[in-house]
């Protein structure tokens, strides 16, 4: 027992790293669990413009730190302009430099955006500033105000929604706040009044084919340990299309020095992306998040089925170790099944059949040429080959263009599955071939099926992890010593 | 539905599986070192000769593929004799020879070859047709046995020969393999010989079977396989065990025939011996095999006292 214990470790090891790396895969770099997944993209542009007065001019855009949102990539275009985009824990913005600056002036700034995967949790509100004295009256409205939605209310949720409902009532005390503040100015002073944590925000509203879209006002209430939004702007929001968050805790959107009337407007696109490519796009932009994506295409294509093989290892292992399926060569049906995926099934069996039949009757007559052994399998490979050009220029010739896959068959596999289903037709009878080379076909249809598979495709390229776990499946199998499920019938009557 | 057996009652009769067989006792107690001991048969012959254990007659070998010819300065005027692969497996590429005559060389079933068709076997065997990789291989050729007539009977044309599973130099489980006309004169189980369970401690049938089913009486002959004895068995168990010290090998199969004037031959041994031996016993391998693992040896048990400790413990 103690010398199994370092083998259940490193099996331990395996499943672990394997579990993992799909777990990171899927949880932090997006890597969808089933193939085909798409995913809303929003691309949003801003387009600055200002009229220059001949001085140097620095522009200062504030970009979103929306935790609900994730950034995938940003363009500016600014001709002529110095551009600078900084990221750090207080700051996300973007600023444009120009020493002179004479006339009128457009700056473009295009990011796209998706659904954040696992949106942080918003910070608690730090330490509320104390409440600002408003002048008289509005002092004492404000007092007015809150004293009834506090009396109407049982505690702070329902405080905020009776003042929401004040706020838009016509009740004469609001009535005199809405005449100097607008309505959110309003509800954020009651708010810090009632000792509530609030903020104003700014918001964006996504939705696809928007032009010339403003940011909207909006509160955030900190009730029940999490930030909830509260739109109490005239501006209907739409329900079905997200918002981003553009502003918060940062005073302004857009800062010009050095020009004048200065404006923003947004537009808003959405295009559906494959949920790998762009899950794999940011993937890459991390400095260590080295992957098969980060290959030139023709390499990816070429691990794309190489990494099929390990699953048809493992169909081999599983029939051969646990069924007690008789096989003939131990791979050779896993290449069998490659070869049936560029051929299609059904050509592929027939195509194999014909061809394996046919090198079979030639071998016969090879074998009474008394030849040495690199000799007579040589020649069956030239046989191999022409017995495939022949079906293939007769197939053509007679319209099936299917059968013109059988070319994928490795020539060589075929010529040595040849030459040992002759050797067991000579020695063991015409029986055992028949068991073998149905046994043979059996084990590369289902791994055909499998490799075949999209979801198995999918999760043999995009999450190597499940290599790993590949690995210890078949090194556990490797050490099983009970029965085979054919030996139940073998031993029958022993039981 | 599918008749098959519970894993839990093959477990309870001790029946080994081919994984166990591969990685509890062939890989564990079989040193690869050791295999060309058994896997090449003129090496086998030299070491059973050097131990003074009983073999077939070797009247020469062919190694090149020039010398083929040379074959029939080997071969006995009259006698009959049989030519074989050095490294062959499962009775692969054997020719049977009997006798010659103006018709040519008689084969055992009756028909005749001639001169080429001996020198083509020969060169295939040469060539590495029947060798266990394909790798090139040496003929040999041995004079014939002449089989005890015990046997008359029993056998459709082929060789009846005796099959000892010895683990770590105890017989631990016996057979005999009888050719049948489904078998084509092979005493392969799996192409339909007969297997006939062997008490290992007295020599006498216990079940016999065909195609995995059990049979009373051989299939070709009729003639009644539960009353088959060997006669002296110990001889046998003895000449057997002692093929441990020739070969090394822990888990050895054991491959005897009976010949008339010179009593059992070992004909070959065998590194994987397959598991068809249960199911001609009808009860598994495994306790036997456990209950010697087990055993606790200051020093190892000599030959006499192995086979003793057999007989005191199964009969």
């Amino acid at each position: 027992m103690n010398s199994r214990l370092p083998f259940l470790l490193l099996i331990f090891v395996l499943v672990a790293i394997g579990l993992s790396s799909i777990y990171y895969r899927h949880v932090h770099t997006g890597v969808p669990l089933t193939p085909g997944q798409r995913i809303d993209v929003w691309q949003v542009e801003a387009d600055i413009s200002f009229t220059g007065t001949g001085e140097p001019a620095t522009v200062a855009l504030n970009l979103p730190r929306d935790s609900q949102f994730e950034l995938m990539e940003e363009f500016t275009a600014s001709p002529a302009y110095g551009v600078n985009v900084t990221r750090d824990e207080q700051h996300s913005k973007v600023v444009w430099s120009k020493r002179e600056v004479q006339g009128p002036q457009t700056l473009y700034y295009k990011g796209s955006y998706k659904a954040a995967l696992n949106p942080k949790d918003a910070l608690p509100p730090a330490e509320q500033p104390e409440p600002p004295l408003l002048a008289e009256p509005y002092q004492s409205s404000a007092k007015a105000v809150l004293d009834e939605a506090i009396s109407k209310s049982g505690d702070t949720e329902t405080l905020v929604q009776q003042v929401i409902s004040l706020i838009n009532s016509d009740d004469q005390n609001v009535a005199m706040l809405l005449s100097r503040h607008s309505r959110s100015r309003t509800f954020v002073l009651l708010m810090q009044h009632a000792q509530i944590p609030v903020k104003l925000v700014r918001g964006l509203q996504l939705e696809d084919e928007r032009r010339n879209q403003s940011l909207i006002p909006l509160v955030k209430v900190y009730l029940n340990d999490e930030w909830r939004l509260f739109n109490l702007s005239r501006v209907v929001l739409d329900q079905e299309n997200p918002l981003l968050i553009w502003l918060e805790d940062q005073p302004y959107l857009l800062d010009v020095v050095g020009g004048e009337d200065s404006s923003i407007k947004f537009a808003i696109s959405k295009f559906r992306s494959s949920a790998v490519r762009e899950a794999n796009h940011v993937a890459n932009q991390k400095s260590w998040g080295f992957g098969l994506y980060s290959l030139p295409i023709a390499e990816q294509n070429l691990f794309r089925s190489i990494l099929l093989l390990p699953i048809g290892a493992l169909v081999v292992v599983f029939l051969r170790i646990l069924v007690g399926v008789r096989c003939s060569g131990t791979f050779m049906p896993v290449l069998i099944a490659t070869a049936f995926i560029q051929t299609e099934l059904l050509n592929g069996l027939l195509g194999f059949s014909l061809v394996v039949a046919a090198g079979l009757v030639i071998r016969s007559y090879l074998s009474h040429l008394n030849l040495l052994m690199v000799s007579r399998i040589s020649a069956v490979v030239i046989v191999v080959i022409g017995i495939i050009i022949a079906f293939t220029v007769f197939a053509f010739k007679m319209g099936l263009t299917e059968a013109l896959t059988i070319t994928f068959f490795p020539m060589i596999i075929m010529a040595w599955t040849i030459e040992r289903m002759s050797i067991l037709w000579e020695e063991e009878g015409a029986r055992e071939v028949l068991i073998q080379g149905c046994g043979s076909l059996f084990i590369a249809v289902i791994a055909y099926l499998l490799m075949d598979n999209s979801l198995v495709r999918h999760w043999a390229f995009n999450f190597l992890g499940v290599h790993v776990l590949i690995m210890a499946a078949i090194l556990m199998i490797g050490q099983y010593t009970g029965y085979r499920l054919l030996e139940l019938r073998r031993f029958k009557h022993l039981s | 539905m599918f008749d098959l057996a519970k894993p839990k009652a093959l477990r309870q009769n001790g029946v080994m599986g081919m994984n166990q067989r591969n990685l509890s006792y062939v890989a564990r107690y079989n040193d690869r070192r050791l295999y060309p001991n058994v896997d090449n048969k003129v090496r086998t012959k030299e070491l059973a000769l050097e131990e003074d254990i009983a073999v077939p007659h070797l009247l020469g070998t062919v190694q090149y593929q020039h010398d083929v010819k040379a074959v029939f300065d080997l071969l006995p005027k009259s006698a009959g004799f049989c030519i074989k692969p050095a490294s062959g497996s499962g009775g692969k590429g054997i020719l049977v020879i009997l006798s010659k005559d103006e018709n040519g060389f008689k084969k055992a079933s009756g028909s005749y070859v001639q001169e080429q068709d001996i020198i083509r076997h020969v060169s295939n065997i040469l060539a590495g047709l029947f060798s266990l990789g394909g790798d090139a291989d040496v003929a040999m050729i041995e004079s014939l046995i002449e089989f005890d007539p015990i046997f008359d009977g029993y056998s459709h044309e082929g060789v009846p020969d005796i099959r000892l599973i010895v683990f770590k130099g105890y017989p631990v489980m016996a057979m005999l393999r009888l050719a049948t006309h489904a078998s084509d004169g092979k005493a392969n189980l799996h192409q339909g010989a007969v297997g006939v369970g062997l008490d290992i401690c007295t020599g006498n049938a216990v079940s016999a079977v065909q195609h995995n089913e059990l049979i009373n009486t051989h299939p070709d002959t009729g003639k009644e396989l539960g009353t088959i004895s060997i006669q002296n068995w110990r001889a046998l168990m003895t000449l057997a065990s002692r093929c441990y010290e020739v070969s090394g090998l822990g888990y050895l199969g054991v491959d005897l025939v009976l010949d008339k004037a010179r009593g059992p031959l070992v004909l070959e041994l065998n590194a994987r011996p397959g598991l068809a031996i249960q199911i001609a016993n009808q009860r598994g391998m495994l306790p036997r095999l456990q209950e010697i693992e087990a055993l606790k040896l200051k020093r190892p048990h000599l030959v006499d006292r192995r086979v003793d400790w057999v007989i005191d413990r199964w009969s």
